[in-house]
């Protein structure tokens, strides 16, 4: 198989793996001869689904010897298969860097032969792009299930960021999407030597992806297995996939999740992450799962009237960052500004980035409300018509 | 009129200087020298420390102006660069209201873009920290024989120099070249040149590093058709490039379906 054609297949085979982030501190790798990260992520592109090309993103190889139920690389699916040599790989990388078509490289492979050789040869890959092209720029390297201990310290050392897929929150949720991988060895066991060898390094950090609606999991499964990590794991991000079914495989008669359920999952991460919420603070139905209609803080906020409207002059950051429209930005630079001067009109918190239409009506501007709650609740007037005298028929 | 030079440090001066003077500030240049003002009285901000006159200004207001030395006083400083670098006219107006608004009531204000002409100022600024930010990214280059790195950037403000510089930390041991209309702007170990475009050679000008077929493989390979989403790619790739980068054609053959 010629470049393009091993190009084509193992590009594909990677599209499904989330690496949305770039950002690195620019000092992990000094004095190299090419390549430098940045502290805010760079998108060089936008395919046509809107979602960013940021890192060279391949497979070493598709051969998999798992079986993983959803997988398109799985071993009993009747597909191309082709793999990089290590030297072809980095090559190859080497030549989109160098005209500025990517910010980095994300490195994966199915697991040909065995888990330890196929980490060799990722790590051989990692090896030949830092010491010969003397690459300091970003480098994602997904660990594989089951890699051994000085596997994942050498991983480490030579990535900017390693990632190990949990795929499914919890051991029977696994368990439906694969009968090769052990929860608690593989990945519970690789998650906490990550976890160990990143404390002798710093600058590195690591990351993890679960497929969203292939294991009948709920979402409150899948935000407090991702607590659990970010707490006991040190993890940094996690990410979460929408489960696709992909013909060929025995998932395949199993219908793909909403894409918008990824999203709510993404903002109620983002409010433990950013906006300073606990997780029991998050709103669920009585099935465990985010109101796919709504965001979730916006029905947070819905769901505790007692505590606005807050009066933007007085309400502390921690109250702001509660306040639908208003964000981690907008919080800071309101609390900023009142130092200065007190905020009197809608208008000025518009033009410092506040989503006004959201946020009145749970604020009070210097004492003065300009929207109701009972619109936001969908309870507007017009839900309520005059009573007719005469009766439906007259 | 105070006279003072198109930079941050200068504006600022000047500023300073017409709140203890009264008097308008105004950038220096040759067709100013003949206009209506040339007949007053003129002061030069540049002739003034910047310490002298936060000294005499919290000394006649009793203002503190300590931040211009701090973070605010940096960014706001970075702001008004950015504001110099956009295209449009009436940059140095918008400069002067905000500065003046920032010494008045504080630099929160400016930066946060609270008033009228402050967030005009804000937003001005963001268009070239956006345009930098972006095509950091889009700004695609092709390999010379000699091993020059070549690009042809589509540019509406004036950030050619600022995005050299940011490239030439990721590839240091190279030369760096930008066509642009007007000549060859080049950068090599952290130093800009300027020439003439028919000074170059035909090898820099028209590359034939043909690189575009192994990119478009690649890009075709990471688009899922079930996500398609046209309207978010084209928020973040603006359809103004779609002709200029080599995916936009696949762009648009799928906004066309």
């Amino acid at each position: 198989m010629d470049k393009l054609a091993k190009l084509a297949l193992l590009g594909e085979s990677a599209k499904y793996d989330v690496c949305a982030s770039s950002s690195a501190t620019p000092k992990r790798f000094q004095n190299a001869e090419i390549g430098r990260t940045a502290p805010s992520g760079v998108c060089h592109s936008f395919t046509p689904d809107g979602r960013c090309v940021s890192l060279f993103k391949v497979l070493l190889s598709n051969q998999c010897e798992k079986d993983c139920l959803y997988c398109p690389n799985r071993s009993a699916r009747d597909v191309p298969r082709s793999s990089f040599t290590p030297e072809e790989l980095a090559g190859l990388f080497m030549e989109f860097y160098r005209r500025n078509y990517v910010e980095g490289l994300f490195l994966s492979s199915g697991v040909r032969h065995s888990t330890g050789r196929t980490m060799q040869e990722l790590l051989e890959t990692l090896e030949i792009l830092r010491t010969r092209h003397r690459f300091g720029g970003y480098i994602h390297l997904k660990i594989l299930p089951g890699a051994g201990e000085a596997e994942v310290e050498r991983a480490i050392a030579l990535s900017n960021r390693v990632s190990l897929n949990m795929e499914a929150p919890t051991a029977t949720h696994l368990a439906r999407l694969s009968r090769t991988k052990n929860f608690a060895a593989e990945i519970m066991g690789g998650l906490s030597r990550i976890h160990r060898h990143l404390r002798d390094q710093p600058g590195v950090s690591h990351s993890t992806q679960f497929i969203v609606g292939a294991a009948q999991e709920s979402d409150r499964d899948i935000l407090d297995s991702t607590l659990r990590l970010y707490s006991s794991y040190g993890l940094k991000r996690a990410y979460f996939s929408t489960f696709q079914p992909v013909p060929g495989t025995p998932l395949d008669s199993i219908a793909g999740s909403p894409l918008v359920r990824e999203h709510r999952l993404y903002q109620a991460d983002f409010l433990y992450r950013y906006y300073g919420f606990q997780m029991a603070e998050i709103p669920y139905n009585s099935a465990g799962n985010l109101d796919l209609d709504k965001d979730p803080k916006q029905a947070f906020a819905e769901l505790h009237p007692e505590r606005f409207p807050l009066e933007i002059n007085r309400a502390s950051l921690l109250e702001l960052l509660r306040v639908p429209g208003i964000g981690p930005r907008s919080a800071k630079k309101i609390v900023w500004l009142r130092r200065e001067n007190r905020f009197r009109s809608v208008e000025d918190l518009a033009r410092i980035g506040v989503v006004t239409k959201r946020a009145l009506p749970f604020i009070l501007v210097a004492g003065k409300k300009y929207s109701s709650m009972l619109g936001q609740a969908g309870l507007s007037r017009s839900n309520y018509s005059q009573s007719s005298l005469w009766g439906d028929d007259a | 009129m105070i006279r003072c030079d198109a930079t941050p440090a200068s504006m600022l001066k000047a500023v300073l200087l017409s709140e203890l003077t009264g008097l308008l500030p105004e950038i220096s240049q040759a067709e100013a020298e003949a206009n209506l003002f040339a007949a007053c009285d003129q002061l030069s901000a540049d002739d003034y420390s910047l310490e002298q006159l936060t000294r005499q200004l919290a000394e006649k207001t009793g203002g503190d102006y300590r931040w211009i030395d701090q973070y605010p006083g940096r960014r706001l400083a970075v702001m008004v660069l950015f504001n110099l670098r956009n295209s449009a006219r009436d940059s140095k107006r918008v400069i002067f209201a905000a500065l003046t608004e920032a010494v008045r009531n504080g630099p929160a204000s400016s930066i946060c873009g609270r008033s009228r002409a402050s967030a005009v100022f804000r937003r001005r600024s963001r268009e070239v920290g956006n345009e930098i930010h972006r095509l950091l990214g889009l700004i695609r280059f092709q390999e010379t024989a000699d091993g020059d790195l070549v690009a042809k950037p589509q540019l509406v403000h004036q950030t050619a120099d600022l995005l050299l510089r940011k490239f030439q930390l990721r590839y240091p041991n190279r030369r760096l070249l930008f066509i642009l209309p007007q000549g060859a702007l080049c950068c090599q170990q952290g130093q800009l040149s300027f020439c003439a475009l028919q000074d170059l050679p035909a090898t820099v000008l028209n590359p034939t590093d043909d690189f575009a077929n192994l990119w478009e493989t690649y890009y075709r390979s990471q688009y899922i058709e079930a996500r398609k989403n046209i309207r978010l790619a084209s928020r973040f790739i603006p359809k103004k490039y779609w002709d200029w980068l080599p995916e936009g054609k696949i762009l648009k053959q799928e906004a066309d379906k």
